[in-house]
């Protein structure tokens, strides 16, 4: 499984690699990283048609994670891929909006490791 | 005037409620006239030696003549009327009466300041026959005190005028001149005037019987000089007839003593000597008579002069006691006005202390209100801080959630990456072991990191709270504008969360100048700017489609720009104008201080040189611009 994680914080990096250290050694996922939703648009059109599923932030400087949903949806890339957003502020409205825009899934921060690896590989 | 009767008074009466200067001059004139008729015939009473009427006659006149107020009216009425002739001609005559007056009245030096004054009055006047019976009678009298000289230098000047104009008076002249040149023994010439004169009477047919006496009797004595007998006998007998007629003449000191003298030194002349005992006789007899009528004529004369001095001296008096009563009225008035002024003083002073006292009540009224309201604005400028600080919570509380989120994340995996070390040194793995003890080692530094991200962030908040101490210290806005917007957009975030509706979606944009340089600035204070701003702009979108906010930096020549641009719902001309002012918010109640713009704009403007400018319009957003100097 190819996932690729948004994030401005780059330190999130790190805490991703050790805690699917035994996955990502067992060669059953591989993470990807953008700092800013341009730098995911950039990735994602060079990985052009390889199933990736997106892990992304919604507020970061620049392109927001929303922003960023709205571009990959309106691309309409085959296979569609998965986006899942995360963000600290788990209202409804976000929530909503995020999943209108088609966002697969929402997570809320702090993110709760075993609940992530869990709906990541129910998919 | 001192003698007054009925007519006198009536005509003074009307005078007084005259209104016109015509009919004054005219009642003016009627009682002058009026005065002088109570005199009778004032030349046939001076003649005859009755001084006493004459005198109170021409005293009444010349009184009314010289009121100021008759002058003053006489000299303001038509020059050319007949009225301004009659009053200042009579004045001249008047004072001229007066001088003769005084003179047979041997008042001699009166009789010369008359004379001086009536003679002055007629030459500016042009009345040439009144001055040349001046001169006359000042010849005379200048020859009756034995000054010969003067009294010819008198005559002389009225022969030095045409005196063929003189008329019907001038044997008066002619016998005085002659008389003059007898005493100075100058015979011939004395005859010829004595005969001029005459002639004149003759000529002028007018009072014949005084003009004839007179000058026959000064040609009988010329005759007698120069030995002429008979003629000094027809001219004596002629001249003494006439006298017997007339008894004297007072102008010039004649009478019919004067004739019988006159015979009694003709026959002592020519040695007849019972005849000139007969004519001493008869001399001595009428001038006993004479002596005695004119002493009581001059006992009534000076009665008249006594009564009339007291009664000016009653006048003096009154008008000594008129003065002292109008010195007490000015007085009296003067003390009243003195005390009205006191008392408007005194009211005024009262009211002034009133007035102070009252002024020093509301002066410390004020102050107090002043030392409230200070009290107040500190307060309220704390609150300002405080809600601003309130504004920073949530996203002060967001900001720390990342490193603490880092900081749990972390420790938890770090805990879980010990367990597999220890794992992999069980199997002997050292290798391995190794790589996760590298991982726990960077781990541990992140905690830290995150640790102290966490810790500056909340310094940063203490310190938005503390006072300002006014430092400048070069900083970069990029950084501190990002770190405010952050701040503000989680805050806003969080706090909606929890909050009514409509909440918070508004989206942000950032385009900082990567070349911006640091400057120098109180970084806490320019914080409070922006984040009042940036605060404001996302206040401004709630509601509006597509909420947007835009924060962006840029360089300008010597300095720096920053602007908060919003799509919000923007303000009007009304609302800009005011938004700069302390207390001024658009904030439903509760909601703002209206202090964070106010603050705003005294940070920038005030304490960095800067300026801080806006630029609005209705429906379509707001931009602020914070413009702040290099150095």
């Amino acid at each position: 499984m190819k996932v690729l994680v948004v994030d401005d914080e780059v330190d999130i990096q790190d805490l991703f690699l050790q805690k699917f250290r035994k996955e990502i050694r067992n060669g059953e996922i591989e993470f990807s990283f953008a700092i800013s939703g341009e730098n995911a648009l950039v990735y994602l059109h060079e990985h052009e048609s390889e199933a990736i599923l997106i892990l992304s932030d919604i507020n970061m400087p620049g392109m927001s994670g929303i922003e960023l949903l709205r571009e990959i949806v309106e691309k309409n890339t085959k296979p569609k891929p998965i986006v899942m957003m995360i963000t600290a502020y788990g209202d409804d409205e976000t929530r909503n909006k995020a999943l209108s825009l088609g966002a697969d899934d929402f997570l809320n921060k702090p993110l709760d490791f075993g609940d992530l690896k869990e709906r990541l590989f129910k998919r | 005037m001192i003698s007054r009767n009925a007519t006198n008074d009536s005509l003074e009466t009307q005078l007084r409620n005259a209104t016109n200067d015509t009919t004054k001059a005219k009642l003016v004139l009627e009682i002058i006239d009026n005065v002088g008729r109570r005199g009778g015939n004032l030349l046939e009473n001076l003649n005859n030696g009755r001084y006493a009427p004459v005198y109170d006659a021409y005293s009444n006149k010349l009184d009314v003549y010289e009121n100021p107020e008759n002058q003053l009216l006489f000299n303001r009425i038509d020059k050319k009327g007949n009225y301004y002739d009659r009053f200042w001609g009579g004045y001249n005559n008047e004072l001229f009466n007066y001088g003769m007056l005084m003179g047979v009245t041997a008042n001699t030096e009166e009789q010369l300041h008359y004379f001086k004054k009536a003679y002055q009055m007629a030459k500016e006047r042009n009345r040439l026959w009144q001055q040349t019976s001046i001169l006359s009678n000042m010849a005379f009298s200048f020859q009756h005190n034995n000054r010969l000289d003067s009294a010819q230098f008198y005559i002389d000047r009225i022969f030095a005028n045409p005196v063929d104009k003189f008329g019907g008076y001038l044997f008066y002249i002619f016998y005085q001149a002659g008389d003059i040149r007898l005493e100075s023994g100058n015979y011939e010439q004395a005859k010829s005037l004595f005969s001029k004169g005459i002639e004149n009477v003759l000529k002028n047919n007018f009072d014949l019987e005084i003009g004839l006496s007179i000058n026959y009797l000064g040609l009988s004595k010329v005759y007698q000089h120069l030995n002429r007998r008979d003629s000094s006998y027809y001219y004596g007998i002629k001249s003494l007839n006439l006298l017997k007629q007339i008894r004297e003449v007072q102008l010039v000191k004649v009478d019919l003593a004067s004739a019988y003298e006159n015979m009694y030194q003709h026959f002592q002349q020519f040695s007849q000597r019972d005849s000139a005992f007969k004519y001493l006789q008869l001399a001595n007899k009428e001038r006993a008579f004479f002596t005695k009528k004119t002493i009581s004529n001059l006992a009534a004369f000076q009665q008249v002069l006594l009564d009339r001095q007291l009664k000016l001296k009653d006048l003096q008096r009154e008008e000594i006691e008129k003065q002292g009563r109008v010195r007490m009225y000015v007085l009296i008035a003067t003390l009243l006005v003195f005390l009205v002024f006191g008392a408007v003083l005194l009211y005024s002073y009262l009211q002034k202390r009133k007035a102070n006292v009252l002024l020093a009540s509301q002066k410390e009224q004020i102050e107090t209100t002043l030392e409230k309201l200070k009290s107040t604005q500190a307060q309220l400028i704390q609150s300002e801080k405080l809600a601003s600080l309130g504004e920073l919570t949530a996203g002060i509380a967001h900001e720390i959630q990342n490193p603490l989120n880092f900081v749990n994340n972390f420790s938890e995996v770090s805990s879980e990456l010990v367990t597999e070390m220890n794992q992999e040194l069980d199997k002997g793995d050292i290798t391995e072991a190794k790589i996760i003890s590298n991982d726990l080692k960077q781990n541990l530094e992140k905690i830290t990191i995150h640790g102290k991200r966490a810790s500056s962030i909340v310094k940063g908040m203490l310190e938005h709270s503390r006072t300002s101490t006014g430092e400048k210290e070069l900083t970069d806005i990029n950084a501190l504008a990002d770190e405010y917007l952050r701040l503000t957009y989680h805050g806003l975030r969080a706090k909606d969360n929890n909050g009514p509706t409509p909440r918070f979606n508004s989206d942000f944009k950032t385009d900082f100048d990567e070349n911006l340089p640091k400057i120098e600035v109180v970084s806490q204070d320019m914080g409070r700017v922006l984040l009042n701003l940036i605060n404001n702009a996302f206040y401004a979108t709630k509601g509006v489609k597509n909420p947007f906010v835009e924060l962006k930096t840029a360089c300008v020549e010597n300095g720096i720009i920053v602007s908060i641009k919003d799509n919000g719902k923007g303000m009007s001309e009304e609302t800009k104008a005011k938004i700069f002012q302390p207390f001024f918010t658009t904030k439903p109640t509760g909601e703002g201080t209206g202090l964070g713009l106010s603050l705003a704009y005294d940070i920038v403007v005030k304490g960095h040189g800067g300026t801080l400018e806006v630029e609005s319009k209705e429906g379509f957003g707001t931009t602020f611009m914070i413009k702040l100097p290099i150095s």
